[in-house]
Parts: structure tokens; sequence; C-alpha cells
């Protein structure tokens, strides 16, 4: 694997007709066309053209005739090609999202669901349409103390960038006031950007609308400067990539880690507090961003474990070879686009591994997944079976007193 | 104030749309109040037939040629700038329709003249026309006073009563010639593409009965589409129903379905998950039914009922039969 710095020095910059000219184009001449990708893809048998085909149909100079089919709408930016790729190829960092956008742009008519995100992440910063005032509106239900930087803006060591999902969606509400309560007993110095906070332009909005993505990464760059704090947390593990892969093309300099490997950092004074038994048999779905992307595989598991009476049991797909819940790259509001092609949805086709599991509980820590995954159980008839939470959420339900 | 107003007629397919109607019968109501002339435009091919239900203007300037058989802006602008040019009426009404959105904005750079776009309403006082605007989607509304030469308002849809304009009987005919200028024209009319006919359009329902997973099987819907017809209104769902195949995607409300504003939303055994929230929160009056209390559909319902949907429907439906009866 690359280093940070090494990537963003190949990506930046890079265009389709300039592809060559990158340190990264000339690696993919180097494709030995062996179909890793293509077979690890979780729509790939869908795909006119996936990834291996694409790089043959760039080789030929027949790349329009991939940007003129739908093949990309598939892409859910889940990472298993590239991380597979024999030949290092960073395909879903610079190749993919480069068609992508060229696929979009072609496209007679863009899903509605999707263009209607786009618009309103542009219009309100976030997909859900609401009103960036309410973007805290969620701290007034937790009787945890919550600093907004904009009322009170003395330094402070972490910024928590709640994101969007945490902060509007009602089962990512439970996720924020979980995570808050548990900022809160560790003594973390925290706040919030609350109203002044927009979408930090996840991995799936980078693909589709670069231009969208770049806005939103000049607000939010002019939001920081604004304040002093020494690093930025968040939950959204979309989040995370984009602040460690992409923002740092325009200058921005902050570390950045997600919730799951902080709370982990504190393990040791998180565990004591752990004093209810949840005598739970769960399993847990590694997020592409937080796992594949990012190497986070341990320390979800091991603040799992921490929990007094849960047994952990895997999956048949797991850790790097984890199956996408279908929710990135802009898989989030393509799902009735998916089903209008007849394609299963993979949070569906992932439920039937939870399931063989016989695990109670499904353990998650993306925003996406609680509603994909609550979603997909209700399809199934399975609300008996199994439930579906938050790390944090398991978390707090076995802090007992608190 | 005599009032001098034209009113550009709107036809497809032989068929005089209704915005035509909408826009005459307010036109006719200040003339009516005011004193003065309301001249109907009547461009198109063989269309002369249409002048008998234009009953509601005074006169009628009818344009006939083979290029205006179907609306293409430049012929359209064209004749009609002449027109305007030449009569110099106070106010030209044009519709805020795929038609007069094209056209209005054209004419008005044309004869540099002002236009006045979203209008909803329309009055005279003194020696003014007062055209109400809506600004931000309606959010705030704009008075503008046009006290000479002439100007372009552009009608929003619903704004007046069509009946108001439908009137029978021929106002007096006088028929120009189109004196087209083609060599100008850089935009033709190819041809006319309907949509294919499909399912009905819940999000024009004024009462949508609307099943989630609680109606348990596909055969149950049919007891939601008889409580529909008992209501007057259609059935939605939420999306599982649509992803098991128990009705057509176009029956969706959601964040990936429709959003729906009926007057009536009954939403029976729908939990009420955010993204089917997202799609029907907007309804004026949303009845929900469901057999857990702590169902998030509560928190918008204005009135909620903890039951099985399946007594509750066949009772509803027996009420609403008495009432007929």
């Amino acid at each position: 694997m690359l280093a940070g710095e090494e990537v963003i020095e190949q990506m930046w910059g890079v265009s389709l007709d300039r592809l060559y000219e990158s340190a990264e184009g000339q690696r993919i001449l180097s494709c030995i066309q062996c179909g890793t990708c293509a077979g690890a893809c979780p729509y790939g048998e869908h795909m006119l053209y996936p990834p291996r085909r694409i790089i043959t149909m760039l080789k030929a100079g027949l790349i329009e005739e991939v940007f003129d089919s739908d093949s990309l709408f598939k892409c859910v930016n889940c990472y298993t090609c590239m991380t597979k790729c024999p030949r290092e190829i960073k395909l879903t960092e610079i190749l993919l999202p480069l068609v992508k956008e060229q696929s979009a742009v072609r496209l007679e008519e863009m899903p509605a669901e999707l263009q209607k995100a786009i618009e309103n992440t542009y219009r309100y910063g976030n997909s859900y349409g609401e009103s960036a005032r309410k973007r805290a509106a969620w701290i007034d239900t937790i009787d945890v103390p919550i600093r907004i930087l904009a009322k009170d803006p003395t330094p402070v060591d972490i910024l928590w960038f709640v994101e969007c999902d945490l902060s509007y969606h009602p089962r990512g509400q439970d996720a924020a006031r979980a995570t808050a309560l548990l900022f809160h007993l560790l003594d973390l110095d925290f706040a919030i950007l609350g109203p002044e906070e927009r979408c930090a332009g996840d991995c799936g909005r980078l693909s589709w609308e670069p231009g969208l993505a770049e806005a939103l990464v000049d607000y939010n760059l002019s939001i920081f400067e604004k304040y002093r704090f020494n690093r930025i947390v968040t939950n959204d593990p979309h989040a995370l990539d984009a602040f460690k892969y992409r923002y740092p093309m325009f200058e921005f300099k902050y570390k950045t880690t997600a919730t799951v490997p902080e709370l982990h950092r504190h393990l040791d004074r998180l565990a004591p507090m752990l004093s209810r038994k949840l005598d739970y048999l769960v399993t847990y779905h590694d997020s592409c961003c937080l796992g594949r992307h990012n190497g986070f595989y341990d320390e979800p598991r091991a603040l799992l474990e921490a929990i007094p009476g849960v047994r952990l049991v895997e999956m048949e797909h797991t850790r790097e070879n984890s199956i996408c819940c279908g929710g990135g790259g802009g898989g989030m509001w393509l799902d009735t686009w998916y089903k209008q092609q007849d394609i299963e949805r993979l949070s569906d086709r992932r439920l039937r591994e939870v399931i063989a599991t016989g695990a109670d509980v499904l353990a998650v820590a993306c925003p996406y997944e609680v509603s994909r995954f609550e979603d997909a159980v209700k399809l199934a008839g399975y609300e008996d079976r199994i439930i579906v939470r938050d790390i944090t959420e398991l978390l707090v339900e076995a802090l007992g007193g608190h | 104030m005599s009032i001098s107003i034209f009113v550009i007629a709107e036809h497809l397919e032989g068929t005089l749309a209704d915005m035509t109607f909408e826009m005459l019968g307010k036109a006719r109501q200040l003339a009516d109040e005011h004193g003065g002339m309301v001249t109907a435009v009547l461009a198109g091919y063989n269309v002369a037939q249409l002048a008998e239900q234009l009953g509601a203007a005074d006169a009628l300037i009818l344009i006939e040629d083979e290029l205006l058989a179907e609306f293409a802006p430049q012929p359209y602008q064209d004749v009609i700038s002449g027109l305007i040019r030449e009569r110099a009426p106070g106010l030209v009404m044009v519709g805020s329709t795929s038609m007069g959105l094209d056209l209005a904005a054209a004419l008005a750079t044309t004869l540099n003249v002002p236009m006045l776009s979203s209008c909803i309403d329309l009055s005279v006082e003194d020696d003014a026309y007062v055209v109400t605007s809506q600004l931000y989607g309606g959010k705030i509304m704009m008075e503008t006073a046009v006290t000479a030469g002439t100007a372009i308002a552009q009608i929003l849809p619903g704004a007046f009563r069509a009946e108001d304009g439908q009137r029978a009987g021929t106002p007096t005919l006088e028929e120009i010639p189109p004196g087209l200028h083609p060599e100008n024209f850089r935009m033709r009319f190819e041809n006319f593409i309907k949509p294919e006919a499909g399912d009905i359009d819940i999000t024009q329902a004024p009462i949508l009965v609307s099943v989630g997973r609680g109606i348990q099987t596909q055969e149950n819907i049919a007891l939601a589409e008889e409580l529909a017809e008992a209501l007057g209104g259609s059935v939605s769902s939420s999306r599982p129903i649509v992803d098991q195949d128990w009705l057509p995607v176009t029956r969706q409300v959601g964040k990936s379905g429709m959003s729906v504003k009926p007057r009536l939303y009954l939403a029976l055994g729908i939990s009420g998950a955010p993204e089917h929230v997202e799609g029907m929160k907007n309804a004026d009056l949303i009845v929900a039914v469901n057999t857990d209390p702590d169902a998030p559909i509560f928190s918008v319902a204005h009135y909620g009922v903890v039951a099985d949907i399946f007594d509750v429907m066949p009772a509803l439906e027996e009420r609403l039969g008495e009432r007929v009866s």
C-alpha cells in the first residue's frame, strides 16, 4: 500500500486525457488482465464493462463506449477491486471516478433519486434537503453538554465532524447521542460545528459531481480556518476518506480519524465503564471505507469484545473480503434504480450472510448501514431474529449505570 | 382606464389548453369591471374551428400557417412579436407553461418590453395593471405596477379558474397573414412524443390509501384498493411492498419513490421509516393505523389509531358505504 502523501501526489490533477502522463496512469498500462478486479466486484456480473474490460477499452482507445454504458452506475466505491489488484492499480481512487464522471455527463437522464440527493447537497449542504440550522437540533435531545464552536470559539482538542446522517436521520441521531455520551464520559475535549457544518462530500459524490465536491471542500475548509483545534474525529467513514485522501489536495492539513479507532485508543478507560452484561451473539459488518480503505479491522472488534457477555461470530466474507452494503458511490440514492434493473441490493445479499451466522445483533460502524440493513431485515421478514446496532449504541447499552 | 389585454392561446393536437381559458377568464373579468378589450391571439394551422370556444374574448386574431401547426419557438415569436409591435396592447398574457416559457422571454427581449414571471394575480388600479408574482417558490409575493407601454405577464397555471373563461360564442374574427421569415428559423418542430400510457400518477391523487408491510400478503392489497375506491382515492405504498413486486414502482412513496402531498394520506401498516416519511410528511392530513404504538409514523400523523388494519379497513369501508347510501 502506498503512503498517504504518495497517493495524493499521484491523484492530484489526473484527468482521463492526461492519465498516462501520471505515474498512476503508467501503472494502468501494467495491467495483466488477470480479471481479479471483475471477479471480486460485488456487481461485476451486472456490468457490461467491469474494471478489467475498462482497462482493455482504455488501452484500445475505445473508452467512449464505456462512457456510453451504465456499467459504472453499479460501482459502489467499495475498494474491493483496488485492494485485490496484484499490480496495485488505484482503480477506485483514480480510474473509476474519472470514468463515472464521464458516464454521468452522457446519461440521458440521471436517476431521479440521485439527482435529488445531489441537488439537496448543493442547496442545503445535506442530501436530506433539511435546513442547515437544524443540523445540531439533535443535541437538545440529550443531557450531555455539547459545545458548538460558533458560540464558544476557544481552542479545542477534537473537532467532532458529525456529518449529515448522524445529524438528521433519526437512527443516525441515535449513534450521535451515543457517541456524544461516550466522548463525555471519557472526558474528551470536543466540540462540533453545528449549523456551520456541511456534508464533507463523501466518496460517492466526489465521483459523480466533482464540482460539487470541490465547492463543499472549499466551504468546509473556510469554516475550519475560523477555529483552532488539534484534530478531526468523524463517525462517517466516508467523511474520513474525504478528509484523508481528497481534502489534502486542497491544502487541508488536519489529522483525522474515525470514532471507532478514537474510542479504541481509550479502551483501557472505557472497558471498566462497561458494567452491564449483554448476552448477545454479535456479527460485525466491516465498512468498506473504515476497513478495506483505512485498515481498521481489529479496533471495532476489540470494542465489541470489551462488552461483557458479547460473543463475536464472523460472516463468510469478512475483513478485506467483506461485501459492501451497497450504499457507497451514490448507491445510497440508487436503490430504486437497482430495483428497476432487476439487481439485488447488496444489503439484501449481505443480510443472508448475517442470518447464516445465527447472530442476534448485526453491529455496524458506518451511518449508511443502520438504515440499509434495517430495511433489508424488514424486507426479508427477520424483524424477530436480528437487530442492527451501531457499535456506539451497543457500548452505551453496556454502560449500565449511565 | 380602459384595458387592452392580449391573451396568447395555447393549443395542442387540436384542443385548447385550460391555460388559455384561465387567462381569458381573468382578462374578461377586468374588462367587464373597467371597460376595454380582450383580444385572443390564436396562431396555428387549421385551427379556425377553435374560435367558437373563445367567447370570453371580444376579438380574435387568427394567424394560420403550416409552420405554426405545432409549437416551435421561433415561428411563434416571429408572428406574435410583429403583432404586438403593431398593435401595442397594454398587457400580453402568456402561460407559464412549456410553450409560454419559451415564448414570453423571447418576446420581451425582441420588443424590449418588461416581462413579469410567475404571476398569480392581476388587477387594475388607477392607471396601471398591478401584477402579483411569486418569488422564492411562493414564499414572497411581489406586486408590480405596469403604467405605460406594453408588458408581458407570464401567468402560472392554476392561478385563475378555467371555467370563468369557457364561454361559447365566436368573437369578432380578424385573420392576418403570418408574414414569417423562415430563413431565420434555426429550430423546427420534429415530432410529438407522447409519454407511454402508464400507471396512475400518485402525486396527483387527492386521497392516498398507502400500505406497508402490515398488509402481509399481495392478496390483501385488494382490500386497500376497495377502500381507496370507497374514499375516491388511489393506492400507494412504502418501499417493501414495491420490493416484493406487490405494486409497481410508480406507487412508491418516499426517498426512493414519489413525494406526495395529498389532502388525506391514510398510512396502513406503515412503520414510518425516515425514508418513507420524507415523501409524505407534507400531506395535509395524515392518519396512521399501526399495531405498534411506538411506530415512528405516529410522530408525523395528525391522527393515529393503534389497531389491526384488518379491523379498521372493513369498518371504515362499511361506514363510508352507509354515508353514501
